[in-house]
């Protein structure tokens, strides 16, 4: 704990100084409540003493209203200490969830890949998340807790020392006592919602097989495989729950055996003569006092844990840095040349490209073809620089791509990748990635790729769903078409959709990408000999190495050539993916 | 089915352990009524002045044994009721799970899976939280009823005016808690969407940094978080008001008890053992109080989730749903076999005029007649969103339809449960798998001789995937089979078909993960080794060349059909599918 107390501190001063207006205003707001509830009892206890007495009677209207007014301004400020932790929770880490979100982004593709989504949610949402409980329950419950807890102990040490001890024992022996069993009660929810995520995982499935399940008369089958996986979610969340039970019945056994003991000293101290009755009613008051606090110190304790989890997690993804550095070079407009000169490249545990190098004259068109595996998809990556080659140079226009500032590359090449990324959002905001930008120019942009009469069917504000839902696969590649001609590129990289989509679609797609070809370097990885069919230039790739590149004519009509032959064999739309 | 009437049939499933658990919680909630008593003793000795009254001691140790074994009863109670809760919303659960999974008749699950488990969730967890107050409900009533008993015997006029806060108490809670909910599901629908959110950029990462889109997204980010920001205060502060208004209608009436004893006191009656009662039970009975309010709140709030249940479940009987068969939590699970019907053997299915309409008014099909005859190979081709796969979900009742469909003439009254094996088997165009063992996938629960499996595997080309997976046909797929290629995920889906040894074969378009090696060895091993009828979704090649019969689709109408070398020569449509299918060639 000792070596994160450090990056506690300062995630804490980070955050929360711009906001110190409002913490200021949180901490007052919490110790008039904290005063409040310790005069409260107070006033009771004198109001008994002094009814019992008879004596000053004309006091005792003043009491009863004091005591409704510290009641309702006590619930005020509470409120508003609550609101306010809150409000300073959320402000301080959606800035650091933004924060975290674009240091990602600046991380390179090796770091993404190695990464699933569901884990930067867990990192950029869950632990920033815990972080914020941290901050409004750390600063809202447990320091104001502490505070209270503190407050009635001098009370009481103030009023007679027996008291004092009496009540001293109780609160450190409850909250030793309840942070022993809460670890308990840490696991078992831990297992409660695997166990729950087993079981709803399996509704889910099930559900999104209805049409398989029912169609091959397996629904008796699966209610009967539904069974043992009932029966784990019994038997674990009984477990669970039992688990759960005890914690709080021995919680609640502590809190009243409280009221009990408070009870009885109350009567021993004044049947000696220690106390007054008043007196003896105050302490039953503060026991009751107490529980709220109690609860709270010992439930945020095991937050803090939690948090603490997150911070350190959290810390060591702000310390990453990308290993691919920016340069300060422009490229120019238009299109460019491509260069590769001598590179080779590995991924981390194979090899894929060996020694490479090619030129591709600006505005020509190279049809990528070779077996999966052989390299086409890392030539593309390398010339987007999601990657740096391990050896040899990898050029646009002339420029090393290391030298080149990122922004600039960005805006020169485009990528159509075959699976299109669809957010849940408009389609208009899917083109654009949210992003203001005229109508009139989307309409025109979907018009050149062959979507005219759908957009102007369903509109450009209609809803996606979740990972492109509602659209088909050949909807799906011509919006990704659309998102590059609004980026307006020099150079652009196309993968080639595969035979997901339709024949009379696929003419679709090709007009469109006839008009992308128009004053641009592009290059094609090509799972069919039909989409080649317009490069100027040909290249085989395989097993890492270029084994055939040339003008496309001149190798179709060598019959020597590999490109012959696969004409030759005719089986055009097999080529990406023959089989060994 | 009222809301009553509902939780009386949801208490009927195990009467017995329902009665035993009120039981213990009418003793937990109704004890406070003698503690009150008891502390206001203590307090009304302990002011008899000097002589001190030793006899104090008697109701502080009474209460001290009660208070501390009421904690007993708790654990009694609680210990069954998690069994009776976690079994119930099982069998709600299974219930409903049953009647989507085996009911007669089409069945369209009429919500997302994602949204459709949220009503096995949350909904169930709704209406077995409301049944939960019933069981409260005894001991509410004893204490609430007992308390103002008790304090109108000593006072009733005082009593009469402190009913005031407390039945507004009830109302205003009543009002506001709903609201609340309101608020909570804004707040986790804002944070959904921020996750969502986050989990959709990195898993396209790649794009947004190729598009240069960082900047917009965090933009997006942001506006997503000030949503959500704003979602969380509203909550808060509702439940902060929510919370003021308890807490305060208590401070009320203890403050109306101080005034009402401060007058007493300049009368000479003030009695404290009056007034520590008072003061015991007001805050219990303002808590109570608000309870009930909820429990009025959460009575409206059930009957609208039994609605989404129902409503999930669309033709579902109550009966059916509230089915009271035991969940077998305990035994043997028995194995099951496929009951053994009488089957007639295909010589010829007809359809005639078979019509279906989406409800968003999408193309649906529209009169369409075809006949298939035993052994021989249909081909359903035509472009996207021609009503293709319309067409043979509606044949096998996925899809409500009308029309005729018979099958060697006699006609088919439900086809959905009609067309399953051993008469037909389906591969959907997306198949899906379950997180499960392949083997298990294939065999989709039922018993499959080994040789049966091989048999299926190999038939489906899929045998040189399972040698080179590790754990071969014990591989785990993953959720809905992420850990396989897509093709390796249709031909296990074919190969489940085909394990069912069914007499008619309909696949849905296996060219999107298939290359066509693949796909041609598929019918070559098909059709040589099974005396089977097929009927097949595809713009294939591989397809085409070896149909019988080909039906081409357009707006969901058969424009026309025939034979591959007849169709080439008169279709339009027919020759632009096939050309560009095989331009290259």
């Amino acid at each position: 704990m000792t070596a994160q107390a450090p990056s506690y501190r300062a995630t804490l001063t980070t955050y929360l100084r711009p906001l110190r207006g409002r913490v200021a205003v949180l901490g007052v707001l919490l110790l008039g409540s904290i005063g409040l509830q310790l005069v409260i009892p107070l006033i009771l206890a004198d109001f008994i003493d002094t009814a019992i007495s008879g004596s000053a009677v004309a006091g005792l209207t003043t009491a009863g209203i004091a005591y409704l007014v510290a009641g309702i301004l006590n619930q005020f400020l509470d409120a508003g200490a609550s609101y306010l932790g809150t409000d300073i929770g959320w402000s301080a880490t959606n800035r650091l969830r933004e924060e975290l979100t674009e240091h990602l982004f600046t991380l390179d593709m090796g770091f993404h890949n190695d990464t699933t989504p569901g884990e930067m949610i867990e990192r950029v949402d869950g632990d920033v998340t815990a972080l914020s409980e941290f901050i409004s329950r750390f600063l809202v419950r447990l320091i104001a807790a502490a505070i209270l807890l503190t407050g009635v102990i001098v009370v009481c040490w103030l009023e007679t020392p027996a008291m004092g001890l009496t009540i001293t024992i109780y609160v450190i022996g409850v909250v030793l006592f309840l942070v022993r069993l809460r670890s308990i009660a840490v696991a078992a929810a831990e297992e409660e919602r695997e166990t729950s995520a087993r079981l709803y995982g399996f509704i889910e499935e099930r559900l999104a097989g209805v049409d398989d399940i029912r169609s091959l008369g397996a629904g008796r089958f699966t209610m009967n495989r539904f069974v043992p996986v009932m029966r784990d979610f019994y038997t674990r969340t009984t477990h669970a729950w039992r688990k759960r039970i005890l914690v709080w019945v021995s919680a609640n056994t502590a809190f009243w055996a409280g009221d009990a003991l408070a009870l009885i000293v109350g009567v021993w101290l004044t049947l000696n003569g220690t106390i007054s009755v008043g007196t003896a009613f105050l302490i039953l008051q503060y026991v009751q006092l107490v529980r709220r606090p109690i609860e709270q110190v010992t439930q945020e304790l095991q937050e803090l844990q939690k948090a603490a989890g997150g911070i350190v997690r959290i810390d060591h993804l702000r310390r990453l840095r990308t290993s691919i550095s920016d340069g300060d070079e422009v490229l120019p407009p238009g299109a460019l040349a491509i260069e590769f000169d001598r590179v080779s490249f590995a991924y981390e545990d194979r090899g894929v490209l060996d020694d490479v190098s090619f030129t591709l004259a600006p505005g020509r068109s190279l049809g990528l073809l070779g077996r999966t595996g052989g390299g086409k998809t890392t030539i593309t990556r390398l010339i987007a620089r999601l990657y740096d080659p391990d050896h040899g140079v990898v050029r646009l226009g002339g420029h090393d791509l290391r030298s080149v500032h990122s922004a600039s590359l960005r805006e020169s090449v485009g990528v159509v990748t075959q699976d299109v990324q669809l957010f849940e959002a408009t389609i208009k905001d899917n083109l654009t990635f949210f992003e203001e930008q005229a109508d009139a120019e989307i309409y025109d942009v979907l018009e050149a790729v062959g979507l005219g009469d759908w957009i102007r069917r369903i509109g450009l504000d209609s809803q996606l769903g979740p990972g492109g839902q509602g659209l088909s696969a050949g909807e799906q590649q011509l919006l990704a078409f659309a998102r590059v001609f609004l980026q307006d590129p020099g150079v652009v990289i196309l993968d080639e959709p595969s035979s997901r989509l339709d024949p009379v679609t696929e003419a679709l797609l090709a007009t469109a990408t006839e008009r992308l070809y128009a004053g641009r370097t592009v290059v094609i990885i090509a799972h069919r000999l039909e989409t080649v069919r317009l490069a100027d230039e040909i290249m085989v790739v395989d097993a890492g190495r270029i084994v055939e590149h040339g003008p496309r004519h001149e190798l179709a009509a060598d019959p020597g050539t590999r490109y012959s032959a696969l004409l030759a064999a005719g089986r055009g739309d097999i080529l990406g993916d023959t089989r060994p | 089915m009222s809301t009553l009437g509902l939780v009386w049939e949801v208490i009927r499933y195990r009467p017995g352990r329902f009665l035993y658990c009120f039981a213990m919680w009418t003793i937990v909630h109704g004890l406070p009524l003698a503690f009150g008593i008891l502390i206001a003793q203590v307090f009304d000795r302990l002011a008899q002045g000097s002589p001190v009254d030793e006899t104090a001691w008697a109701p502080a140790i009474i209460f001290a044994v009660l208070a501390i074994g009421r904690n007993l009863v708790i654990w009694l109670g609680d210990i069954h009721w998690i069994n009776h809760w976690l079994e119930q919303s099982l069998q709600l659960r299974r219930n409903l799970l049953r009647w989507l999974m085996e009911a007669p008749g089409s069945r369209v699950v009429p919500l997302a899976p994602g949204q459709a488990v949220s009503t096995f969730r949350d909904d169930v967890d709704d209406v077995l939280e409301y049944m939960e107050n019933w069981v409260d409900m005894g001991g509410l009533l004893f204490f609430g009823i007992g308390a103002i008993v008790v304090m109108a015997s000593i006072d009733a006029g005082l009593t009469t005016i402190l009913l005031v806060p407390l039945v507004l108490t009830m109302i205003l809670t009543q009002a506001l808690s709903p609201q609340i909910r309101k608020r909570r599901r804004a707040m986790r629908e804002s944070t959904d969407r921020v996750t969502g959110f986050i989990g959709e950029t990195f898993a396209g990462v790649q794009s947004i940094k190729l598009a240069a889109a960082e900047d917009q997204m965090l933009g997006r980010l942001h506006r997503l978080n000030q949503t959500r920001h704003k979602a969380a205060l509203s909550d808060t502060f509702l439940t902060e008001v929510l919370r003021g208004v308890n807490r305060n209608m208590s401070t009320i009436t203890v403050a109306i008890v101080l005034l009402s004893a401060a007058g007493s006191v300049s009368e000479g009656t003030f009695s404290i053992f009056e007034f520590t009662l008072f003061l015991t039970y007001l805050p219990r009975l303002t808590d109570y109080m608000a309870f009930v309010g909820d429990i009025v709140a959460q009575h409206r709030r059930t009957g609208v989730a039994f609605e989404r249940i129902r409503s999930l479940a669309v033709d579902a009987p109550d009966e059916e749903l509230l089915d009271r068969t035991r969940v077998p939590l305990v035994g043997d699970i028995p194995d099951i076999d496929l009951p053994a019907i009488g089957i007639d053997p295909l010589r010829k299915l007809e359809v005639r005029g078979l019509n279906h309409w989406f409800p968003d008014g999408g193309e649906g099909l529209e009169g369409v007649d075809f006949e298939v005859e035993r052994g021989s190979f249909t081909v359903v081709t035509g472009k996207i969103g021609s009503g293709k796969s319309t067409l043979v979900r509606a044949l096998l009742g996925l899809v409500p339809s009308d029309g005729e469909v018979r099958w060697n003439g006699k006609l088919v009254e439900d086809l959905a449960s009609f067309f399953v094996p051993p008469r037909s088997a389906y591969t959907a165009q997306v198949p899906r798998l379950f997180s499960e063992s392949l083997a298990d996938n294939i065999a989709l629960g039922q018993r499959v001789a080994r040789e049966r499996l091989r048999e299926a595997v190999q038939l489906a080309v899929l045998e040189p995937d399972l040698e080179r997976l590790e754990m071969g046909e014990q591989t785990m797929v993953g959720a809905r089979g992420v850990k396989l290629s897509g093709g390796q995920v249709q031909r296990s889906a074919a190969a489940r078909m085909l394990a069912t040894d069914a007499e008619l074969l309909v696949f849905d378009d296996l060219s999107s993960a298939l290359d066509v090696h693949t796909e041609t060895e598929l019918w070559r091993r098909l059709l040589s080794q099974r005396d089977v009828t097929c009927l097949v979704v595809s713009h294939r090649r591989a397809a085409l060349a070896r149909a019988d019969q080909i039906l081409v689709m357009d707006q969901g109408r058969v424009i026309d059909r025939g034979t591959l070398p007849d169709l080439l020569e008169r279709s339009e449509l027919m020759r632009s599918l096939w050309a560009e299918e095989g331009d290259a060639a």
